[in-house]
């Protein structure tokens, strides 16, 4: 692993088998990440932005290499390590949401903290906080169906970064956002990301918020190719 | 604005694998409240299983409780007992054996049913003792504690008529001491006098005195009309060496009187019934596994519908471990709620089943009164331990599939069909391979009745398993027969089939309550038939009479010899025959002997095993051989050309069988011979009942109307004509049953839980499938068609796959449970009553459930349901 290295991909692979077939995602994918940098993760619809997302947080396996982030290596991990790992050091955002419907927004914030193991109080405490700075304060008590999309992936941002992970990813987070709405999470995010120190990944199609990136990828034929000119 | 977000120092992480916040309880109790009707239906399902578990086990275990006081009451601490056959001991024996100086406590006893219209006209244990010998034997009759007064010990021995009963009888129906009762002992009207009431010092005495009237023997032999006679000697035999005193005691004893243990005796009476208590908690038990299929249905949908957010917690982070924890947890909270209802509810419900079951014993077996429904807790605790454990392991398969949900993927619905798919294909083979399995060893193995019982529910859910996948492959053919009603026609069966992941476990609840309705019709039904057929056989006579009050099979009260002599002489009557029921003591237990003088019984009856004609085997019988009944013989092991024992009044006799008859009257069986030579070896002259044969042209319902009000004079009698015999066995027998139709009701109430259950979830799903089909052009009446199509195909299908499964179950419930349960065999008759009218059941039920999903998609604005998702 590179010193320099916060997050380290080397020589990753992952296929898909359907029926006879195999299809390969990734062939050998390697990148290299510093500590409190933003990624833009770029490519074609089934590219495998989202696998490599996936990978990442230890939800899905790699069939080869190894994923190294804060010294530690993702890919030699068994499920229920990965589990732990996810639940303590990884944040989520999604392109829907994904808010717990029987859960107010306090709840939902303040989960990851309180599976992590913190205390109730000091969970909600946390996540009152987050709420206050996304933006949702008052709304603590209101459950997801109340809110208007771009809220509820307010209160997802404050999920994702209310355990303190060392990184967060975010799968096409404004997909599912108009325009503007969509510019004002992205400048919520990277702020809240970087006043953290946090790492953030994000899978795209918006040039607008490749703009934001430290470094933007590309994802052809299974590698990681780094395209500047992309940032505009 | 800058936010502190390292609150949470990463030493402190989490390692722990169960981290279970409050968070996710929440999560879980709210999506149960968020779903009101899902989480009702399926506290339903599970309370009314277990409702229906408690209540038969609650009446079964009060009448056993008031058998076993009865019993009590009655033996008390016995070890043995003198028993002097039907003739009875005389009362010199006792004399002479308390003259002998034996260390041994001794009591005489003669006891005798009795009705009194002043204490509610119930059966009473009218019980005749010697108060200065009871103290050993039954304590809380005679002890300090309820001792009465001088005054009433005094007029205990000295008033005619002179009885003792319980502060609670007296209190319950308004008597007093020193009121006189009216009394009918052995179809004689009599006048008893409370000389005293008993104050029962705890509980169990309480109970025991219930249902007892005590007097002085001497009473009850003039109550009776058995004067000199006592019904047995009661002894407490030494532990160590009984066989000593036993020989010491039979050196002074007459004639025909044995020495035998107690406990056969109760022994024998509490197994006459325990094969009918098994029957109905079977029954019972079936009701909670019809609800099984429910709870797994509403859990399997619960985590269907949340795969999602199963998905989402999945990538936040908790484990799938954590996860079926908490599916199971959640079933396992409505399964608390359910078994706790149900528990209150089936306390409701047994109290009714008591009285079903009470009656049941009273018409077939023996008089019981059950005053009390006795609430014990074991029954409690089993009915709520059984509803958490039918909750438990039908949950397990949900909790199993929500832990294994990916993370944060969605598996489309098309994906969930294809693994449903391959789950019903694998459901399917174990299915089959339980129903054939159960099969083989219920026509191989001589199981009990518990596992004989456990193999029909081995061969029914295994059936009820392969039903979904079958119906996979029927519906392109449904589509096919339906494609004349146009493009509904056709789409009706495909989404029963697209939907199996949702449906299966509904369609196979209804059908496993069809099917079980079906078999227990044409069980009940055959039954019925073969009754009938048979008493065409063997009452070939006019009139039937013997004394009220006296069991309608086993009439065992002595008729006064005056009334047979008036029915011998009666104008009108060309012939009369006696018959003789009573209870003889043998080496296998108590045993019935029906001892008639009828020269033709040879031909009226209806014989299993025979060799020859009947008017042969009767002439052996003239000679000194027996029959004996198809369910005596399987209970004893006997069959034609083997010998049965019997204690007669000359000592220990061995009769040859000559043929074994079919006999629906009793499930204990009996042993039938020839008056004569029954009079003669038990030198007993009683006659329990008669038969009259009318001379051709005379009305016989004048005569019996006649007879009847004659014939009270003298003595009690019911006087029946055939027909009226006839009317009164069906009417016991359609009451036999009548639990057995509640419980199948119950069952099936469950099973239409099940698919409305699956019907509403199915709909809540389909909401946007629906709201397109409306926007593109589906008119409301279109959609209830399509809901009410799809129901009413899932009840069609279920009808038609329980009719072979029903047939099976009728099958094995008549060749082998009854034969085990009751010792005789049946034979199946085949009707299409039963069979149209379960598949009627499984549509209506089925069509039903869809009414209020229909109702509810239709009144769903198409602009809302499209957005929804």
């Amino acid at each position: 692993m590179s010193p320099r290295a916060f997050l380290q991909i080397e020589n990753l692979s992952k296929t898909y088998t359907e029926g006879e077939q195999r299809h390969f995602v990734l062939r050998g994918a390697d990148l290299t990440v510093g500590r409190g940098e933003f990624i833009a993760l770029l490519g074609a619809s089934g590219s495998g932005k989202s696998t490599l997302l996936n990978l990442l947080s230890g939800i899905d396996t790699a069939d080869d290499g190894a994923i190294w982030l804060d010294g530690e290596n993702l890919v030699t991990m068994n499920e229920a390590q990965r589990t732990l790992f996810r639940r303590n050091y990884i944040g989520f955002v999604f392109q829907f949401f994904n808010l717990l419907p029987t859960l107010t927004i306090l709840e939902n914030a303040s989960l990851p903290l309180e599976l992590a193991g913190a205390t109730s109080a000091a969970a909600k405490e946390k996540a009152r906080s987050l709420l206050d700075a996304v933006g949702l304060a008052g709304r603590e008590q209101s459950y997801p169906d109340r809110l208007s999309g771009g809220e509820q992936q307010r209160v997802a941002i404050a999920r994702a970064l209310v355990h303190d992970p060392l990184l967060v990813l975010a799968d096409e987070p404004t997909g599912n956002l108009d325009e503007d709405t969509g510019s004002q999470i992205m400048d919520l995010l990277v702020r809240l990301t970087r006043e953290a120190g946090k790492n953030l990944i994000m899978a795209t199609h918006n040039l607008d918020n490749v703009r934001r990136a430290d470094h933007v990828f590309h994802l052809h034929e299974g590698k990681l190719v780094e395209e500047a000119d992309e940032r505009g | 604005m800058n936010v502190n977000i390292s609150v949470h120092p990463r030493s402190s992480a989490s390692n722990s694998f169960f981290a279970f916040p409050n968070s996710l309880f929440r999560f879980t109790w709210r999506y149960l409240l968020s779903h009101p009707l899902q989480s009702a239906l399926m506290l339903l399902g599970i309370s009314l299983g277990v409702a229906v578990a408690v209540s038969v086990d609650i009446a079964n275990a009060s009448a056993a409780r008031a058998f076993d006081l009865s019993v009590e009451a009655v033996v008390g601490r016995s070890t043995h007992y003198i028993a002097g056959g039907p003739s009875g001991l005389p009362e010199e024996t006792y004399v002479e054996l308390r003259l002998a100086g034996l260390e041994i406590p001794m009591a005489p006893i003669l006891s005798q049913l009795a009705v009194s219209p002043d204490l509610g006209d119930i059966p009473l244990q009218l019980l005749g003792v010697d108060p200065f010998a009871e103290q050993p034997f039954r304590s809380y009759l005679f002890s300090e504690e309820t001792q009465a007064s001088l005054d009433q010990i005094g007029a205990f021995y000295s008033v005619p008529g002179a009885i003792l009963i319980s502060v609670d009888l007296a209190g319950r129906y308004g008597v007093a001491t020193g009121d006189t009762i009216q009394l009918i002992v052995s179809g004689q009207s009599r006048t008893g006098y409370i000389a005293g009431l008993v104050e029962p010092r705890d509980a169990l005495s309480r109970r025991a005195l219930e249902n007892l009237m005590l007097a002085d023997i001497s009473t009850v032999q003039e109550l009776s009309g058995r004067l000199g006679v006592l019904e047995r000697i009661d002894l407490i035999l030494p532990s160590e060496k009984p066989g000593e005193a036993i020989q010491q005691i039979q050196s002074l004893l007459p004639e025909g009187a044995e020495i035998l243990p107690s406990e056969g005796r109760s022994q024998a009476v509490e197994q006459m019934t325990s094969a009918f208590r098994t029957n109905l908690t079977a029954l019972s038990l079936l009701g909670l596994t019809v609800g099984l299929f429910l709870i797994y249905n509403t859990m399997t949908f619960s985590v269907v519908q949340r795969r999602q957010v199963f998905g989402t917690l999945r990538a936040l982070g908790v484990s799938g471990r954590e996860i079926f924890i908490l599916v199971l947890g959640e079933a396992l909270l409505v399964g608390l709620l359910g078994s706790l209802l149900g528990i209150l509810f089936g306390i409701a419900l047994g109290r009714g089943a008591v009285d079903q079951v009470s009656q049941t014993i009273n018409d077939v077996f023996f008089t019981l009164t059950v005053r009390e429904v006795s609430l014990p807790t074991s029954s409690l605790i089993k009915g709520g331990l059984l509803g958490l454990a039918a909750t438990f392991f039908a949950a397990l398969l949900p909790a199993w599939e929500a832990a294994k949900s990916p993370p944060r993927r969605i598996l489309s619905r098309s994906q969930l069909e294809l693994i449903s798919a391959k789950i019903l294909a694998r459901a399917a083979f174990f299915g089959a391979l339980m129903a054939v399995a159960s099969g083989v060893l219920l026509a191989t193995v001589e199981l009990s009745l518990g596992a004989s019982f456990a193999c029909i529910f081995g061969v029914t859910i295994g059936l009820a398993l392969t039903t979904p996948w079958l119906t996979q492959r029927l519906m392109p053919t449904a589509s096919r027969l339906l494609a004349f009603i146009g493009p509904l026609g056709r789409l009706g069966p495909r989404e029963v089939s697209g939907s199996a992941s949702r449906t299966s476990s509904a369609m196979a609840a209804l059908m496993v309550a069809v099917a079980v309705t079906i078999g227990a019709s044409l069980m009940v039904g055959s039954f019925r038939a073969s009754v009938i057929n048979w008493l065409d056989q063997i009452l070939s006579n006019d009139i039937y009479g013997s004394v009220a009050g006296a069991s309608l099979s086993e009439p065992a009260i002595p008729i006064d010899a005056e009334i047979l002599a008036q029915v011998s002489s009666w104008p009108g009557v060309e012939a009369v025959h006696l018959l003789r029921n009573v209870e003889v003591d043998s080496p296998y237990g108590p045993v019935t002997v029906s001892a008639n003088d009828n020269p033709n019984d040879g031909n009226e009856q209806v014989y299993v095993a025979i060799q020859g004609s009947g008017s042969e085997v009767w002439v052996e019988v003239q000679a000194g051989a027996v029959l004996i009944s198809e369910p005596l013989a399987n209970r004893l092991g006997l069959w034609m050309g083997d010998q049965i024992t019997l204690f007669t009044g000359r000592g220990e006799r061995s009769f040859p069988i000559v043929a074994v008859f079919r006999d629906y009257s009793s499930s204990r069986g009996n042993v039938t011979m020839w008056l004569e030579n029954y009079r003669d070896l038990w030198n007993d002259d009683a006659v329990t009942a008669f038969s009259a044969r009318v001379e051709v042209g005379k009305n016989v319902d004048a005569i019996v109307a006649e007879m009847q009000k004659e014939l009270n004079r003298i003595q009690f009698v019911n006087i029946r004509s055939n027909q009226g015999l006839r009317i009164e066995t069906l009417e016991i027998f359609d009451r036999t049953f009548l639990i057995t139709r509640a419980l199948q009701l119950i069952t099936t109430a469950v099973a239409f839980v099940g698919v409305l259950s699956a019907m509403l979830a199915l709909q809540l799903e389909k909401q946007r499938q629906m709201g397109i089909l409306k926007a593109i052009g589906l008119s409301v009446r279109q959609l209830w068609v399509l809901t009410l199509l799809e129901t009413g195909l899932i009840g069609a299908v279920a009808g038609i796959f329980a009719l072979p499964t029903g047939y099976i179950i009728a099958q094995i419930l008549l060749q082998i449970i009854n034969k085990r349960s009751f010792g005789w065999t049946l034979q199946l008759q085949l009707e299409a009553a039963p069979f149209i009218q379960a598949f009627l059941i499984a549509v209506s039920a089925a069509l039903l459930a869809g009414l209020y999903p229909a109702f509810r998609a239709s009144r769903r604005s198409a602009a809302d349901t499209i957005r929804f998702d």
